[in-house]
């Protein structure tokens, strides 16, 4: 893994990146991979529950990414550009869900994301959060998860999910007054 | 309950207990549960954004090998269009069959009703024009597949002739 004093691609902005990645410079796609493979993968891995679909759809962003190098026009933050990418594959996903049968979550999957300093009460309580967290409509999780997840602006989570600044608002208090009945007799 | 009540002071002195009581009761239930919920609301404040915030899912340390294989393979094969050539074989299955329908519709394959209706085409029309017969005259018997079944009848007559 590189550092910023390591590589000197790596002290480049997303922005500079893309530039060189429409050069085919591969380094520079690598160096934008480790840069967001962490949230990519979190962020479907949250909305998805499975860590294989997660780390497949991250893949599938980073190939779009690639592909639309040479037309990229930096209009707005990076994150907004590759988390827009990152919703539709998302919405695609459930879409390709609801017509298959659904798999049930594998337990050792999830006890894969714990740490092991978790308590066994924090543990149950972060089970039944996943649980509240799948029942919530998908605009409303995806807009919490970019909110509070990956730190994202109002602004910008209403950018990248083609809505109103107080459309988002109003889902993420929604996923959190579900969230919050969901959970009320747990904590 | 032993003691009858007779008066209506009974009556309302009972009833008004009931509602103190009733009354008290509530007051401390409802001060009780916005209280302890108040407590909660904080608490799971704290929790939601503990897990909304986790960023801790496994990340594979191939992950950025395997992506840059799967971006390089992904820009050798220009992805077939599949999902378009499926839409518009099936158009032309769905305009095929309804073709085939409206044929048979039609023109039923029974000889005898074609022949019958094109006699009487043929009797209250301009089939028997004589531009038609000497058509079907020079295409012969080999092109007669190339007319509808009308003009059919009418070459099939104009040989005959």
């Amino acid at each position: 893994m590189t550092t910023p004093g390591d590589d000197p691609l790596a002290d480049l902005d997303d922005i500079a990146l893309m530039a060189r990645i429409a050069e085919s410079d591969e380094a520079a796609l690598r160096v934008l991979i480790d840069r967001w493979k962490n949230p990519l993968i979190n962020f479907f891995y949250r909305s998805l529950h499975s860590y294989e679909t997660a780390e497949d759809l991250s893949q599938v962003v980073f190939v779009r990414v690639h592909r639309a190098a040479k037309k990229y026009q930096p209009t707005a933050k990076f994150s907004t550009y590759i988390f827009h990418i990152a919703r539709r594959l998302l919405i695609n996903e459930y879409r390709h869900q609801q017509r298959k049968p659904l798999t049930p979550v594998d337990p050792e999957d999830l006890r894969n994301i714990k740490g092991p300093d978790s308590d066994r009460d924090v543990r149950e309580i972060e089970e039944a959060f996943e649980q509240a967290l799948e029942k919530i409509p998908e605009n409303q999780k995806t807009a919490i998860l970019l909110l509070k997840q990956q730190q994202l602006s109002y602004q910008e989570i209403a950018t990248i999910m083609d809505a109103s600044e107080s459309a988002v608002k109003t889902w993420i208090f929604r996923a959190r007054q579900f969230l919050k009945q969901e959970l009320k007799d747990l904590v | 309950m032993d003691k009858k009540i007779t008066t209506d002071d009974q009556i309302d002195q009972l009833l008004s207990q009931q509602i103190t009581v009733g009354q008290n009761f509530t007051d401390a239930a409802l001060r009780r549960v916005q209280a302890n919920r108040s407590e909660d609301l904080d608490t799971l404040d704290e929790y939601l954004d503990l897990f909304l915030a986790k960023n801790n899912a496994p990340v594979d340390p191939q992950f950025t090998e395997k992506t840059i294989k799967r971006v390089q393979n992904a820009h050798k094969t220009i992805p077939f269009p599949w999902a378009l050539l499926t839409k518009i074989t099936l158009a032309t299955a769905a305009c095929l069959a309804f073709g085939l329908f409206w044929n048979q519709a039609t023109f039923p394959d029974n000889p005898q009703t074609i022949t019958t209706q094109s006699q009487a085409k043929l009797e209250n029309s301009n089939f028997q024009d004589e531009r038609l017969i000497a058509l079907a005259d020079s295409l012969g018997s080999e092109a007669s597949w190339l007319l509808n079944e009308d003009a059919q009848t009418a070459l099939v007559i104009a040989l005959a002739n």
